[in-house]
């Protein structure tokens, strides 16, 4: 049986850990709050990041679609280029035969001609010699011979004509050039969709450096510099496209097509849209007060959209295709 | 008809150059951008301006709009040849009054086409 002495030292032991604990807890409780306060400044940074490599995951198969595109474009372009040099070649080698043809012809026709000559030659000689060897039936070989060979002749034909190449053999080279240079537009199209990648690569690393700048010191250092270029008007079309469809020029044509016939049937709202015109030309900023009208539309002007939102909404590449035919009809 | 041919592309400067000789007409300059066409025009001056839309220093559509508020070759025809193609970029391009718009890739008959409009109207 325990003794009251016993359980006191057993009650002295138990109060001295817990005593224990707590001079613990005391002198682990700074290094606690500041483990605390770490995790709170550091939550929101990792919450950015986050944030951040997922938009920027998100953005890498638009990048990686893009060189997909440019990739297929200069394929395209090339091939295309491959193929009218092909036949190219083939219509000079066609033209090249032609000629040989027709220069083989004069060949024998000269060779009929001189032979020709020669026998008269002959003939004359004789006669020269006073050899008499010119009897009615030396005169009569002299002309059947004569004869054969103008036949031969007049049988390999006098047109001369093959020489000369048809205006047609050079209408077709000439369209499968022009051809060529079109296809050669791939060259700025796609340094176009390039840069547009370079620029998607090049914000994802100016804004994955600015967060690793303020994880790494916690703020306190100011951050790096972004790149000169960061602010600087876009140069390029990242949305440009090689390829023969005609979908967006006939969308620019019906677009023009239909303003120019707005503007046939509203002549007094084209005064009023040479101002405004002239207006917003001299003073950028201003926006374009096109007016109420039944369409949206006042006639002789644009649709109802500022220029700076247009503009804005080309530049993010926010946008509707319109038929060729619209944007044709608004310039006639 | 002099032609000014705007493009920070030398290689399509060259192309729209060789597509106008093609077409019938041989008396051309070019520009790299929009403030270099404005100082070329000011110092001899063109007929009918072909200007590119993404351009540094001065885009297609800002000089467009400087050449319209301009007293002196303010009413000379433009075309814009783009490779924008959207609704957008076609309503922006008329509000700033070009003439007429291409989107590239481009033929020749195709700019024969829109270079015969516009000045048939004009």
């Amino acid at each position: 049986m325990d003794s009251p002495t016993d359980n006191f030292d057993s009650l002295l032991d138990k109060l001295e850990e817990v005593r224990a604990v707590f001079v613990l807890s005391k002198r682990s409780m700074p290094f606690l709050e500041e483990f605390f306060g770490f995790v709170r400044d550091v939550a929101p940074l990792i919450e950015e990041i986050d944030q951040a490599i997922r938009q920027s995951s998100g953005e890498m198969p638009q990048a990686k679609s893009q060189l997909e595109s440019v990739s297929q474009a200069t394929e395209l372009a090339t091939t295309e280029i491959l193929d009218l040099v092909d036949a190219v070649l083939e219509d000079v080698r066609a033209i090249e035969q032609r000629q040989q043809r027709a220069a083989e012809r004069a060949a024998e026709r000269s060779a009929l001609d001189e032979r020709l000559m020669a026998r008269l030659r002959e003939a004359l000689d004789a006669d020269a010699r006073g050899t008499d060897a010119l009897s009615d039936a030396d005169c009569a070989a002299l002309l059947a011979d004569a004869e054969t060979l103008h036949a031969e002749r007049d049988a390999l034909g006098e047109d001369d004509t093959e020489a000369d190449v048809p205006d047609e053999a050079f209408a077709e080279i000439r369209q499968k050039m022009n051809r060529i240079m079109l296809s050669l537009q791939v060259q700025d199209i796609t340094s176009q969709q390039i840069a547009g990648v370079n620029h998607l690569i090049e914000s994802v690393r100016t804004r994955l450096t600015e967060l690793t700048h303020r994880f790494t010191t916690g703020g306190r250092a100011p951050a790096p510099a972004p790149p000169a270029t960061k602010d600087e008007p876009l140069t390029f079309d990242a949305n440009a496209r090689y390829d023969h469809e005609a979908d967006r020029q006939q969308m620019a044509d019906s677009l023009i097509a239909s303003f120019g016939s707005e503007a046939a049937e509203a002549p007094s709202a084209d005064t009023r849209a040479d101002d405004a015109h002239t207006d917003d030309a001299r003073a950028s900023d201003a926006p374009t007060d096109d007016g109420p009208t039944g369409d949206g539309h006042a006639g002789g002007q644009a649709p109802d959209v500022s220029p700076e939102e247009t503009e804005s909404k080309a530049e993010s590449g926010a946008a509707s295709p319109v038929s060729q035919d619209d944007i044709d009809a608004l310039f006639q | 008809m002099r032609f000014l041919v705007v493009d920070d592309s030398p290689t399509m400067r060259r192309i729209v150059c060789n597509a106008l000789k093609e077409i019938g007409y041989s008396d051309m300059s070019e520009a790299g951008d929009g403030a270099e066409a404005l100082s070329a025009l000011n110092d001899q001056p063109a007929d009918f301006l072909i200007t590119d839309w993404n351009m540094p220093n001065m885009n297609g559509l800002e000089l467009t709009k400087a050449v319209r508020g301009h007293d002196q070759f303010g009413e000379m025809p433009i075309l814009m040849i783009t490779t924008r193609g959207m609704k957008e970029d076609v309503v922006a391009a008329m509000q700033a009054r070009v003439n007429n718009y291409v989107v590239k890739p481009f033929t020749p008959d195709v700019l024969r086409e829109k270079i015969d409009m516009i000045l048939q109207t004009a």
